[in-house]
């Protein structure tokens, strides 16, 4: 199989090639692992790089041009709405309590949890390790925060990332925690397993074949994905 | 939408919103924080996260950054008398370096082994160290993970 030019592997990240040529890459990353390598680690490049020159915008990238006219004023809408909550906010919101963080041992709940709490509560966890021990305390912790959450009966979206080695959690035959997953899957409704493309890529192209758990979702790239949700206020933990 | 009269609301409130985010910033321009992540029990990984915490006091000024290191997991074990890495723990503590321990891992290798666990002085507890981590990065502590 020739290999996809460069110049056409951007065009075609961007959109903006003709209908043959779409289909010719398309054809050549469904016989190729390699060829869906690159596609990804096109994108995962261009995304870094929009993030590096837009930063701090939510999200440009999803407005269409066409759009761009009303976008700029639902921005200028979101960025008022947004300012009148910050406001109401220091206007209502009474000093925090100074001796809550000595007292934390004593106290049975986090601050973060504290009822009146505003905004839904959104976490990364990453795992790019295949340690056995780093696995186990990932699902702990992510259980624990999602138990805690719904305790609280405050609003969570978590997600949980792998990418390199961290993979092979989220992998049929490989993972020593699968049963586990499926749990905290059907128990909470805010968890996402989400297995990085650009891994799944490389491993595909040495020619191993990746089977994923049911559960598991898969993103372009673990790394621009981890970095991309962070810039939008998300908190992170590694394991 | 009638843009005509909305437009300078919106420009006012964006105004406004900047002065209040400009102003907060403003505030603690110069301190930093930083939270630091110890989950390994291995005993050179404690070591460097102290390391890390004491350099950086060192280079910017004991007064310009607020840093507090958190344990959970395996990681607890820093601050027992367990691992030789917590010897270093009460002295740092009085150079106002913060150390916080999961209270859940506690809880529960206590509840594994039937004894219970000591922590060394100048430890504080927390109810658990990963929403420890997560309050903190909401009040804009950076996050480090050695």
């Amino acid at each position: 199989m020739k290999s996809i030019p460069d110049q056409q592997l951007d065009a075609f990240v961007d959109d903006q090639l003709s209908q043959t040529d779409r289909a010719n890459i398309l054809d050549a990353m469904e016989s190729s692992g390699d060829a869906r390598n690159k596609v990804a680690e096109t994108r995962r490049l261009k995304d870094l790089l929009r993030l590096a020159y837009q930063n701090q915008r939510p999200n440009p990238a999803q407005f269409r041009f066409k759009y761009r006219k009303f976008a700029s004023h639902a921005i200028a809408a979101a960025c008022g709405a947004l300012s009148m909550l910050v406001l109401l906010e220091v206007m209502y919101t009474p000093p925090p309590d100074p001796q809550l963080h000595q007292q934390a041992g004593a106290a049975s709940e986090s601050n973060l949890l504290a009822a009146g709490s505003r905004q839904p509560e959104q976490v990364l966890f990453h795992l790019s390790s295949d340690d056995q021990r780093a696995a186990q305390l990932l699902l702990d912790q992510v259980e624990l925060v999602a138990s805690q959450y719904a305790r609280a009966n405050r609003e969570l979206r978590l997600i949980v990332v792998t990418n390199n080695l961290g993979l092979r959690l989220f992998q049929v035959g490989q993972s020593q925690q699968a049963e586990r997953i499926g749990q905290l899957y059907r128990k909470y409704d805010n968890i996402v397993f989400a297995a990085c493309g650009t891994t799944i890529g490389k491993q595909a192209a040495a020619g191993e074949k990746v089977e994923l758990l049911p559960e598991v979702i898969v993103i372009d790239s673990g790394v621009a994905e981890l970095t991309r949700r962070q810039q939008n206020g998300w908190k992170y933990i590694r394991i | 939408m009638n843009t005509k009269i909305v437009k300078p609301i919106l420009g006012q409130i964006m105004i406004l919103m900047l002065l209040l985010t400009g102003s907060s910033a403003f505030a603690d321009e110069d301190v930093h924080k930083l939270v630091i992540q110890v989950s390994t029990d291995d005993v050179r990984t404690q070591n460097i996260a102290m390391n890390n915490a004491v350099n950086l006091q060192k280079a910017l000024g004991q007064d310009n950054i607020i840093i507090e290191i958190v344990a959970y997991g395996p990681g607890l074990s820093m601050m027992t008398p367990k691992s030789p890495a917590s010897k270093r723990i009460p002295s740092l503590a009085m150079q106002d370096i913060t150390f916080s321990a999961c209270g859940n891992t506690k809880a529960k290798m206590e509840a594994k082994s039937g004894k219970k666990i000591e922590l060394v002085e100048g430890v504080q507890m927390v109810p658990a160290g990963v929403l420890r981590i997560m309050e903190l990065q909401e009040q804009g502590y950076a996050y480090v993970r050695p």
